[in-house]
């Protein structure tokens, strides 16, 4: 028996809902399954709804959810679209006797919606003629059971626990590894435990059905910031300066921490990446990590790394724009940015990862390729990718050789010109030179001769054919049917999702995915059939494929949400069907 | 005497009698007596006239962006602590478009000597009012008064917490050249305001109106009169304002992270 759950635990902001989300991650896991686990929240430090979407035996998201703990009202009427018609609800007595109108965190427009579909209800009438299984816990007394020893307001923090100890109970896993999974959570479990035996307690007489074991194997479960940030350091990186941005920081936080690494707050992100310049330059190993609008500012920066050969990873997570955006959630509307970023004709490489996987083994990739051609290498990835959590094998991770700075420093020349383009590298500090971001000659002085300048422009666009050469087998992968009645492209996080959509429909199509998307590798023989574009914005993989080859119809997820298997069989099928664009728009 | 060069083939590209001559005589001539081997001297500068003093100095030079020389000079004195690393570049590239990234030095005070070239106006793009110009003065190209106030150079790098500020003029070469040498002597974020008349744009402050408006401090002021100090305007105060030892930048992330900075490893 394939298991195949998708589950979501929903509760305010600072709820613990992350907690409850890792604890059953963590189980899930112990018993022996694939998992994923998916975090969306608000902008917000406290109090507005959030919820965490776990999917157990495949690594992308699935709708209707088959159960939801709600841990308050709002989190009933969020997903009350999303649940499958027979669904496990487990919630609080209380939120049955509730109305969307008496929720004050909840959004104008959700409660315009409800009101609109089921009227001004409490959830109890909303619920009567539905089919869910409702399992109502009077979770106040339960916490008083708990409040024994303490206070009630320090026991109300385990209500997550509660709930989601009785949601797995119920989704047929057994106490001991329930167990094993809080103990592996929190460093002192103490009242956690007592509120599992609590929950479990009151619902052990209800109807469920023992899962079987898995497949068990010794995996890392991690974020994806998490695993971006494991690959620098394993990477060999040296230095790291950034700006607080979400979804950014959680990654740089996790490299300050690990205290191996120069690592530096910067005042803006202009100079956070004007010091990793500097610092690769001297000869380090150097990143800084961004979301859009700080990509914004390091666009000058960008430009004179080309300019001055500079060798740099930025890694660019992408959020909800433009502006500010919805900065907590998802999108991919960053690329065209990354691959037109810097003022001028300035070559560089954008790698786009579609997995926590790939996003490793990108990372190693990315430092191998500024470094070798001295150009920037742009990591794109993105908030979905980047709170997702998921496991990852142990020996993922690639340790680099340090950069090369053998060449003789007498008479050096920063920019000399080569066969491939790419002057030997000597750091600052080992060679007078002058590394420069006006048109130099080779010794790097300032020149406005119209030889010097073409023979510089030409040197530098070579490298990125160097790199497109190198590269050419590597730019992309390609899955499903070789014979197929229609090809998809994509790039960076819907990967997953259009995996197993295809896998479903048992129709021939051909899944080409993008990992580098500048230089644009040539896809002419890859194309048969019609071509399907399908992307978290609003068509810019369209555009450039339209430039280099041919589309005739895009999947657009514009919402903000990550992408749903679900909704991307209905794309293929719609766009079968001869429609040319389709907004795929679940996910609440 | 270890006899190092310093000199460039380039062709100097400023104004006939333009300030930057003297900057850049009494930067070289310090670097000669101090004795820095060009290869572990980087001087990185912004963009503008004086900007261009990278090119006329032998060293391991960086020239960045507009306003960016700070940040860039920061990544390589935290990634390597053995260089000399000099920061140069107009009062509008320190001191307007690159204004926060002056603050967070001072506030880091990483070892890094930033030299102001300060004519108080945008050279290179033929000018413009510059951050220290007086208002309600019109110079030769700008279409009105200047509706700005002025900065005060040094009571902003006090306020960020340089530990070295210092004021000079452009043409007083050797006094120059011996507080060039003091600056690359201090440990820390150090800065000189070095008042650099423009002689194509600033028709005001020419070296006449400042040679009669300019005095040496006999000494460092002491707590109470600083501040004054660092106003005055119509006598403008030359020499060091304030000098103090403070635990740099890199002491203090080494001492966080309980290890020594790695630096560049080999190199
Ligand atoms: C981002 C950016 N904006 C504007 C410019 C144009 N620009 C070049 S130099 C300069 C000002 C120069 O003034 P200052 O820094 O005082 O140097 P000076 O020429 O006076 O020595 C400006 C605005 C530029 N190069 N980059
Ligand atoms: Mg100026």
């Amino acid at each position: 028996m394939k298991v195949d759950l998708s589950l979501a635990i929903g509760g305010f902001q600072g709820g613990g809902i992350e907690s409850a989300g890792q604890i059953a991650l963590r189980a899930f896991v112990l018993k022996g399954y694939e998992v994923f686990g998916s975090r969306e929240f608000h902008s917000n430090i406290i109090g507005a709804h959030s919820y965490y979407h776990i999917r157990v035996g495949g690594k992308a998201l699935r709708l209707p959810l088959d159960a939801l703990i709600a841990l308050d009202a709002e989190s009933i009427f969020t997903h009350l679209q999303s649940l499958s018609k027979e669904a496990l609800l487990i919630c609080d007595q209380y939120s049955l006797t509730t109305k969307a109108s008496e929720i004050p965190s909840m959004s104008k427009a959700l409660k315009r919606r409800i009101e609109q579909n089921y009227g001004d209800l409490s959830l109890n009438k909303i619920l009567t003629d539905q089919e869910l299984k409702i399992v109502a816990l009077p979770m106040r007394d339960l916490l008083k059971e708990l409040s024994h020893e303490r206070s009630m307001i320090s026991v109300s923090k385990a209500l997550n626990v509660m709930g989601i100890s009785a949601g797995l109970y119920l989704l047929g896993l057994n106490k001991e590894t329930i167990k094993k999974a809080i103990e592996g959570q929190f460093s002192n479990p103490g009242i956690n435990l007592k509120a599992m035996e609590i929950a479990i307690e009151k619902v052990k007489d209800l109807e469920r059905k023992e899962l079987p074991d898995g497949k068990k194997e010794d995996k890392l479960i991690l974020s994806g910031n998490e695993a971006v940030a494991m690959a620098k350091i394993s990477s060999g990186l040296d230095f790291l300066s950034f700006y607080p941005i979400t979804p950014a920081t959680d990654e740089t936080l996790f490299i300050e921490k690990s205290g191996k690494i120069i690592t530096v707050q910067a005042e803006d992100e202009i100079s956070a990446i004007g010091m990793a310049l500097g610092a690769s330059l001297a000869g380090l190993r150097a990143s800084t990590s961004t979301s859009g609008p700080g990509f914004s500012l390091m666009n000058e920066m960008v430009s004179f790394a080309v300019q001055a050969e500079i060798p740099i990873v930025i890694t660019l997570w992408m959020r909800s724009s433009p502006s500010t955006g919805i900065a907590t959630r998802t999108s991919q509307q960053d690329l065209l940015h990354a691959i037109f970023s810097g003022h001028g004709d300035t070559p560089k490489v954008v790698i786009a990862s579609g997995d926590h996987s790939e996003a490793i083994e990108d990372t190693a990739r990315a430092f191998e390729l500024a470094e070798k051609f001295q150009i920037p290498v742009i990591h794109l990835l993105d908030k979905f990718i980047a709170s997702a959590i998921t496991t990852v094998d142990k020996n993922a991770f690639r340790t680099l050789p340090k950069r090369d700075f053998s060449e003789n420093s007498d008479g050096y020349l920063r920019y000399k010109i080569t066969e491939d383009g790419i002057s030997p590298f000597l750091p600052i500090g080992r060679a007078t030179m002058i590394v420069s971001s006006l048109e130099h000659d080779e010794y790097g002085s300032a020149t406005e001769d119209p030889v010097d300048r073409e023979k510089m422009i030409l040197k530098r666009i070579k490298k990125l054919e160097k790199a497109s050469e190198v590269l050419s087998e590597e730019s992309y992968s390609v899955y499903g049917d070789h014979e197929p009645e229609i090809t998809i492209v994509s790039f960076g996080s819907t990967k997953n999702a259009i995996m197993e959509a295809i896998e479903e429909l048992k129709i021939p199509i051909k899944f080409v995915q993008l990992r580098i998307l500048s230089p644009f590798p040539d896809l002419s023989k890859e194309l048969v059939g019609k071509v399907l574009v399908i992307e978290s914005n609003a068509g810019q993989l369209s555009f450039l494929l339209k430039v280099h080859c041919r589309v005739d119809g895009t999947a657009k997820k514009l919402n903000a949400r990550p992408i749903y298997v679900d909704e991307v069989v209905k794309a293929i099928k719609a766009f079968m069907n001869g429609e040319k664009e389709v907004i795929m728009s679940e996910g609440v | 005497m270890k006899g190092f060069d310093y000199k460039t083939d380039a062709w100097i590209q400023w104004c006939p009698g333009c300030g930057n001559y003297g900057i850049l005589t009494a930067l070289r001539n310090a670097i000669a007596e101090v004795e820095i081997d060009p290869k572990k001297l980087v001087i990185v500068s912004g963009i503008g006239c004086s900007s261009r003093i990278v090119y006329y100095i032998r060293g391991s030079n960086v020239h960045t962006i507009h306003g960016r020389a700070i940040p860039v000079a920061s990544g390589i004195k935290l990634a390597n602590p053995d260089l000399m690393v000099i920061v140069a570049g107009g009062d509008g590239d320190l001191l307007g478009i690159g204004a926060g990234h002056f603050v967070a030095l001072g506030r880091r005070n990483i070892d890094l000597k930033v030299l102001i070239h300060d004519n108080a106006v945008y050279g290179l793009t033929k000018g413009q009012a510059g951050p220290t110009l007086p208002s309600a003065v019109k110079l030769r190209a700008m279409n009105y008064p200047n509706s700005h106030e002025a900065l005060n150079p040094l009571l902003l790098a006090f306020a960020s917490g340089y530990t070295f500020i210092a004021r000079a003029f452009a043409y007083h070469v050797k006094p120059l050249k011996d507080l060039i040498k003091e600056v690359l002597m201090h440990r820390g974020s150090a800065v000189i305001d070095i008042l650099q008349p423009c002689v194509t744009y600033n028709d005001l402050m020419t070296r006449d109106w400042f040679e009669k408006r300019i005095y040496y401090l006999d000494s460092l002021p002491n707590e109470s009169e600083l501040l004054q100090k660092m106003k005055e305007v119509d006598r403008i105060p030359l020499g060091v304002f304030y000098k103090i030892e403070k635990e740099t930048f890199d002491q203090k992330i080494n001492s966080i992270m309980g290890r020594k900075n790695k630096g560049v490893r080999n190199v």
